[in-house]
């Protein structure tokens, strides 16, 4: 018996990590969930704190950046990312 | 002669949402010979020819043996273009989208969002893109995805690879002979076709040579109800409505050519008015690169 890792990926409103889920996706080294192209309209959970719950763990949270008068009103990428994980033992 | 320019309510919506549908536009018979054609020269692999033509900046040159020539100069489709990038756009890319039915999932981590524009730093100018759909799209069919309102968010497609779901994402399902155009900066992505039958979509993209102001049927300019359709947000901007906001505000200000425009105070608390967005650097060179084009 082995483990392999689960990474999902939320995308929340703030940076809270309460605050509501606005995108996700789920990349999963045991191959039991692989990606079918899919459209989902429901997160797998609607906070991070949602997902510990469920006992994935954080392992990276987005970045702070400061607004100035060059990037204020600059938007680009999905800015609060945070990468959970879970460990799955496979056959 | 009728007037198939877009209507002010029409270009609010293009503002927020960053396209525009226009339903089962195409008649029949155009649509079976697109049909006919697509299918036939893919077949032929004539329309490798027309590709290594991309550079070709005349539209009706590149496209004179093609339908596609004819359904982009029906009056409903060319004034809706003409509302948005002017008389006489440059035609800098088309291409030919069938897709097969799906035989198996290899593909489908290639099925990202994108945007087109990877290079294009414009702040307020846009090119659009003009997807003809002949043939109905189910849902099963996998049409084009769109995010929509993802027009103002600069990324290098790359960034985006690893998003799968978004809350909002709309995937395309139309009548036969649709027509839709759409920002050449919006979130977008085709979705894998479990149909039984190929999905045929063709892309022409347009660049404006003149400055997008004012370009459509401005009769019934009314700037609350622009900004009732400005403020209704989409779920996956979360906590950034604000900036969403002030970009729409800022792109309007451009187009309607009412410097004044704001809602919620958001502009005007921040930029007491017009003169201020005159010396705003971004603003003035889009202003200038759009005349000197």
């Amino acid at each position: 018996m082995s483990q392999r890792q689960r990474i999902l990926i939320m995308y929340l409103s703030t940076a809270c990590l309460a605050s509501e889920t606005t995108a996700w996706a789920e990349y999963d080294g045991t191959g039991k969930h692989p990606y079918t192209g899919a459209m989902e309209t429901e997160p797998p959970y609607w906070s991070v704190l949602e997902a510990m719950k469920d006992g994935w763990r954080v392992i990276q949270f987005p970045s702070d950046q400061a607004a100035t008068s060059e990037n204020a009103y600059r938007t680009g990428p999905f800015p609060f990312e945070f990468i959970l994980e879970k460990l799955e033992d496979v056959a | 002669m009728n007037n198939y320019l877009l209507n002010t309510i029409q270009m609010a919506h293009f503002v927020d949402e960053g396209y525009i549908i226009l339903e089962g536009v195409i008649p029949e018979h155009l649509c079976h010979q697109a049909i006919d054609e697509t299918r036939e020269k893919e077949a032929q692999d004539a329309y490798t020819s027309i590709r290594e033509q991309r550079h070709h900046f005349s539209w009706d040159e590149a496209l004179q043996d093609s339908v596609y020539k004819e359904i982009l100069e029906l009056p409903q489709v060319a004034q809706a273009i003409e509302s948005l990038v002017g008389t006489n756009p440059q035609f800098d890319h088309y291409r030919v989208h069938r897709t097969q039915p799906l035989t198996d999932n290899a593909h489908l981590n290639f099925l990202h969002y994108h945007q087109d524009c990877m290079v294009d730093m414009r702040p307020y100018t846009f090119d659009i893109n003009v997807s003809i759909y002949p043939q109905e799209i189910t849902p099963e069919m996998g049409g084009t995805m769109f995010l929509p309102g993802s027009q103002y968010r600069k990324v290098h497609n790359s960034n985006m690879y690893r998003y799968q779901h978004v809350r909002g994402s709309k995937q395309l399902v139309c009548a036969a002979g649709t027509v839709v155009l759409w920002h050449g900066n919006i979130w977008h992505s085709g979705r894998p076709n479990r149909s039984e039958s190929d999905r045929i979509m063709f892309l022409a993209r347009f660049n404006p040579c003149v400055p997008q102001i004012r370009l459509w049927n401005t009769e019934d300019m009314d700037q609350e109800a622009v900004a009732q359709i400005m403020l209704r947000g989409h779920a996956w901007i979360g906590g950034e409505h604000p900036l969403e906001w002030m970009n729409r505000i800022r792109q309007w200000r451009y187009m309607s050519g009412d410097h004044e425009f704001d809602f919620m105070g958001y502009a005007k608390r921040v930029h007491h008015s017009f003169e201020y967005d005159l010396n705003d650097q971004p603003y003035r060179e889009s202003v200038y690169n759009s005349i000197t084009r």
